[in-house]
């Protein structure tokens, strides 16, 4: 692929994500109360934490500026792939509805078309969170907030790559939405506690099967102190989750069984 | 001579359907141990369709029409046979190809439900990677052909459904496809609104020269617009000739629903026979060979004192019965 077709990709997916908002627009009570709903909701659980650091300051040495920093780049990351690509979070439902006929019917990749296809409002919430708390991590520099943006880009990236894998399993054994969603949800889960309370089998979970370790605690490491090594690590966590992603979609496609349910674009 | 536009030969498509016994130890068996039948949607079919040919391609509910379409499109892959769309495999070279076909699925649309058309096409227009100039001349152009002015701004979901297919169809021939491919457009939709997209689709053959592949399970869209018809049931092909030769062969006959004010005592139209009849309407069918419709409207005028009439093209299924009567004498 091509450097101008990748800038081509790039301006298509933010005219998609425009339209979706403008869709979404339509309806302004919702909208907001979308996007401002879901920031009320993250503060709401960043107090929590607060208050349980002011009465236990360190667990194994993450202090709340870690917390800080981790939800900075989980709702970061989590937003950006629900703001620009929220339609992969629903492949499991796409393709069990026989709804990829859309996509596959334009000149463009289809993986790419369906998973931008779509935006979830209250993300933009999340987003909006996300690099206010930002803010709370301790000391900022201007190159800590470069690392933020380059980290949070290429998270969000694995984090895709993730859900693109757990939803297409769909195209193998007919319908996967709910344990994609359970998987999804574990991963969540993960994201949201002290990263040094993970150790044994759970660490191992999370370099394999759900792996949080590349999307929250290494990242998190990374903008702290930054180690080109496992910079490193991640960038190839990244190449190797997308050929994965890639190729599980694209055998998955042979199989696609299309359907004849009525439906409209949203 | 034209130049062949679709090749297909001996296209076959197979689906793996799970089968379950009824109930919950039916359910449960069928987890651990699932079976599985094997159908055929397309069985061993060929065809090929000219340059600039508008060809309808009909059958009953579930006979392989838009499975077909499905893979002449790109959209699935067949289980074997050879196809050629343009020059391009679909299975190889969907996105190539998309570049220069157009579909329309009447049962799934391709504009935003919230959005006015407008936003769609401009969308569209990047996707399909128009020059500004290019799209602004050819909206102007389709706009004005397809009356949508008015309908231009309005969401999707404020339109009818008429209204509705006239601006699918628009965003569908943005990129100047040479051939499209037409699912069920007439679908759900009223006489008139029906009209309009037969004059539409018959503008599209003759004037801009696009291939037409229709397929339909309406007999009307037929009639009036293809020149040449493919049947299809239970995945193959059974009739492939004239439209002339099929209505001349098997659609011979309409029904045509009498409402009256008062009781109708003596019917005797010649080529019609009476099929069912109430205190004040009647049901005849008529051999179109015999006599026309338009006669047989006047004679009903004349006569009777009618409330109102209804008229019913033949069942797609006595179409293809009769087609299978011939193919066994």
């Amino acid at each position: 692929m091509s450097l101008s077709t990748v800038a081509k990709y790039i301006s298509l997916t933010w005219e998609m994500t425009k339209s979706s908002i403008l869709s979404a627009m339509e309806y302004r009570v919702s909208f907001l109360v979308q996007v401002f709903g879901m920031l009320v909701n993250d503060i709401a659980l960043v107090a929590i934490w607060l208050i349980f650091f002011q009465k236990f300051p360190s667990i194994n040495g993450w202090q709340f500026q870690d917390t800080a920093m981790l939800f900075a780049l989980t709702t970061v990351n989590f937003a950006i792939v629900m703001i620009f690509a929220r339609g992969a979070f629903e492949f499991s439902k796409t393709i069990a509805r026989g709804e990829l006929d859309y996509y596959l019917s334009f000149p463009k990749n289809v993986l790419w078309h369906a998973s931008v296809s779509k935006t979830d409002i209250s993300a933009i919430g999340d987003l909006l969170f996300g690099l206010i708390i930002f803010f709370f991590s301790g000391d900022i520099s201007l190159e800590k907030i470069g690392l933020f943006a380059v980290i949070g880009v290429l998270t969000a990236l694995i984090f895709l790559n993730f859900i693109i894998i757990t939803q297409s399993i769909t195209f193998y054994v007919g319908n996967f939405e709910e344990a994609a969603e359970q998987m999804f949800h574990a991963l969540l889960g993960f994201t949201l506690y002290p990263q040094t309370a993970f150790y044994g089998a759970l660490k191992i979970i999370m370099l394999t099967i759900i792996p949080a370790f590349f999307i929250a605690t290494l990242p998190v490491q990374l903008i702290q102190k930054f180690n080109l090594e496992f910079f490193l690590i991640l960038l190839g966590f990244w190449i190797l989750t997308t050929i994965i992603a890639t190729i599980i979609f694209r055998r998955g496609l042979r199989r696609y069984e299309s359907g004849n349910l009525i439906n409209v674009k949203m | 001579m034209n130049k062949t536009v679709i090749e297909v030969k001996n296209l076959n498509k197979e689906f793996q359907i799970k089968q379950k016994s009824a109930g919950f130890i039916g359910g449960l068996s069928s987890a651990f141990s699932p079976k599985y039948k094997h159908i055929k949607a397309v069985d061993d079919i060929s065809f090929t369709v000219e340059e600039g040919e508008l060809l309808a391609f009909i059958g009953p509910n579930g006979a392989g029409k838009s499975t077909t379409i499905k893979m002449l499109t790109g959209i699935l892959f067949p289980t074997s046979g050879k196809m050629k769309v343009l020059g391009f495999n679909p299975s190889e070279d969907r996105q190539k190809l998309a570049y220069h076909i157009g579909s329309v699925f009447g049962q799934k649309p391709q504009l935003w439900y919230h959005l006015p058309p407008i936003d769609t096409y401009n969308l569209f227009a990047r996707i399909y990677e128009l020059k500004p100039k290019d799209y602004k001349e050819r909206l102007d152009f389709l706009v004005e052909q397809f009356e949508i002015q008015d309908l231009l701004k309005t969401p999707v979901r404020k339109l009818s459904l008429g209204q509705r297919m006239r601006c699918e169809i628009v965003a569908s021939l943005l990129h100047k496809p040479k051939i499209i491919f037409l699912d069920e457009p007439t679908i759900g939709l009223d006489v008139v609104a029906k009209q309009h997209i037969r004059e539409v689709i018959k503008y599209l053959n003759e004037k801009e020269k696009v291939t037409i592949f229709l397929t339909s399970h309406d007999a009307g869209d037929i009639e009036t617009l293809a020149k040449r018809t493919v049947v299809i049931n239970y995945g193959k092909i059974i009739f492939d000739d004239t439209t002339e030769k099929l209505k001349k062969n098997f659609i011979k006959s309409k029904v045509i629903e009498l409402v009256t004010e008062e009781p109708i005592k003596n019917f005797d139209f010649e080529g019609g026979k009476i099929i069912s009849r109430t205190k004040y309407s009647l049901k005849v069918e008529l051999d179109t060979a015999k006599n026309s419709i338009d006669k047989l409207l006047t004679y009903a005028m004349d006569n009777f004192a009618i409330k109102d009439i209804n008229i019913f093209d033949t069942p797609m299924e006595e179409i293809i019965a009769g087609i299978y009567r011939e193919q066994k004498v």
